[in-house]
């Protein structure tokens, strides 16, 4: 193969890599703001936070399927209790979306703080499981199999995503909750236990990302601002509320990213932003508008 | 009596909305709410319905103290509930939102039908039609009927109606009218809130006329229409 189609091929894939990493953080942010309207702030302190934990777990049992099973599960149980003694609290007293956000991002930096009392400030090395080591060769290119392994693993939660969301009750009930809380628990159904169980399901997506990135990028207490912000980008840029316009935003960031780390290296940094100026001047809703699915 | 409201006073911030209300509904009875603006109908439903808190009086429904608890627990206890402004999903696809709530009678369900998609499509031929259809993509008429539909598959014993007649072209209050009335005869007591009297009055067992936050004259339909210097002192402008 011509060795700039490889490369092409290979920076498309890097980005393929990065953006679904990134639509499994997001898409839990614009779930939960479709549904309550608040954007969680501490959402992407949960994906770093299973960072960690994949860290810690791989420590203890030295097994990355075993942090891959428990860390996301732990990120889950802590978005929980989060939802359930902290930010339900704070709904009840209907204080508005302004007492909300305080409280997700001093959540965010109760995390940031005690991950840098734990672990400390250095970057940790989570080496990619010997399974997943190595290049996969195909065509004549040569790509680590640990990437192609994030790819298909994000596209499997996806899958699970539009499946549970399209295909069962609950999905219907948390779609509908999304666009008009209040008559859902008119026909008779718990919305605080929907949400609670969105929530969850929004940290365990992010545990995922935490642990799928954690060999790929590298772990340190600024990694919830680096990922955090792209996601709000692609939260924002999407459309809040909007599933699909996460997905297709994170691609497209996913993208720029990696092609702008190639060709415009210097003005990479800043690409996402000058996107999200764009679009926003042109379409101020995002691409696909409020509670759009 | 499935259903019964004793002085319930709500409130808007400091405005006093609701200063007194009673109500009883008969099981297997068309009750009619009435009277001009403001008065308090539509603040009425949402009491009862849960969706606002009255500060005093009291609710039951079944027998069972219903005053005060959620809108999803009310439900779940035998309640439906269609708001005047129908609330449809929009979201959602027609079937879907006909699903998503559906639920059993809350007691043993031995006195009623039992309302489900195909029953519902039987009755509603208009929404089998626009079975995949979104939400937003019905005309008036339509989501009002999804609407009360959507009601039904929850299977309550007392279903309460806000406005159905509002904004619909003659043809379509009719549909509405018949239907609310095959409700009723399959078994569940309705509670109505309409400023179509001739709809109001074909439906309805008895009728209850409210002014300023109050309820007033308590009598049946027929009695009522025996006196119409008291339908005018409560509905003429």
């Amino acid at each position: 193969m011509n060795p700039a189609t490889a490369m092409y091929i290979i920076q498309a894939l890097h980005g393929l890599a990065y953006g679904m990493l990134l639509f499994l953080v997001a898409s839990g942010l614009t779930l939960i703001f479709g549904m309550v309207g608040i954007l969680n702030m501490a959402h992407a302190s949960l994906f770093m936070l299973s960072a960690y934990l994949c860290y810690q777990v791989l420590a203890f049992t030295n097994s990355f399927w075993m942090s891959l099973f428990l860390a996301p599960l732990i990120t889950a149980c802590l978005g929980l209790l989060l939802e359930r003694f902290f930010l339900r609290k704070v709904q009840a007293h209907g204080l508005g979306h302004i007492a909300e956000l305080l409280l997700t991002m001093g959540i965010s930096m109760v995390i940031a703080e005690s991950v840098k009392s734990i672990w400390g400030t250095e970057s940790l090395v989570i080496s990619i499981p010997p399974s997943l080591d190595g290049l996969a060769s195909f065509a004549g290119i040569h790509y680590p199999i640990y990437r192609l392994f994030i790819i298909g693993l994000s596209f499997c939660i996806l899958a699970l995503l539009v499946t549970v969301l399209y295909k069962t009750k609950l999905g219907k009930i948390i779609r509908a909750t999304a666009s008009d809380p209040g008559m859902v628990s008119i026909l008779g159904i718990n919305t605080p236990k929907v949400f609670a169980g969105v929530f969850a399901l929004g940290a365990w997506m992010a545990g995922v990302a935490g642990v799928a990135a954690a060999p790929m990028l590298t772990v340190f207490p600024g990694l919830a601002d680096q990922v955090g912000m792209d996601a709000f980008v692609v939260v924002v840029v999407g459309g809040l509320g909007s599933l699909l316009g996460a997905f297709v935003v994170s691609l497209t960031l996913g993208e720029l990213n990696s092609f702008g780390v190639q060709f415009i290296p210097k003005l990479a940094p800043v690409l996402v932003f000058g996107f999200m100026a764009i679009v926003l001047s042109l379409k101020p809703n995002g691409f696909f508008g409020e509670g759009d699915h | 009596m499935i259903l019964e409201a004793q002085n319930l006073h709500v409130y808007y911030g400091l405005s006093h909305v609701l200063q007194g209300v009673d109500l009883s509904l008969e099981e297997g009875e068309t009750l009619c709410l009435m009277g001009r603006n403001g008065m308090g109908k539509s603040t009425t439903l949402k009491a009862l319905a849960g969706v606002i808190k009255p500060k005093h009086g009291k609710v039951t429904l079944k027998g069972r103290d219903i005053t005060g608890k959620q809108p999803h627990q009310i439900a779940r206890a035998g309640m439906g509930y269609v708001p005047e402004e129908r609330r449809v999903f929009p979201n959602l696809t027609v079937i879907d939102n006909l699903t998503m709530g559906a639920k059993p009678p809350a007691g043993d369900g031995k006195n009623q039908v039992l309302w489900d998609v195909e029953r519902v499509f039987r009755h509603f031929p208009r929404l089998a039609e626009r079975c995949n259809n979104k939400g937003a993509n019905l005309s008036g008429g339509e989501q009002q009927m999804l609407a009360i539909a959507r009601a039904l598959m929850g299977n309550p014993d007392v279903l309460l109606v806000d406005e159905p007649s509002e904004g619909l072209a003659p043809i379509m209050v009719l549909e509405v009218r018949d239907i609310l009335a095959e409700i009723n005869k399959s078994g569940v007591s309705v509670l109505l809130v309409d400023h179509n009297l001739e709809m109001a009055m074909s439906l309805a067992h008895k009728v209850c006329l409210m002014g300023k936050g109050r309820t007033g004259y308590f009598d049946t339909a027929e009695a009522l229409q025996k006196h119409p210097e008291i339908l005018a002192k409560y509905l003429e402008v």
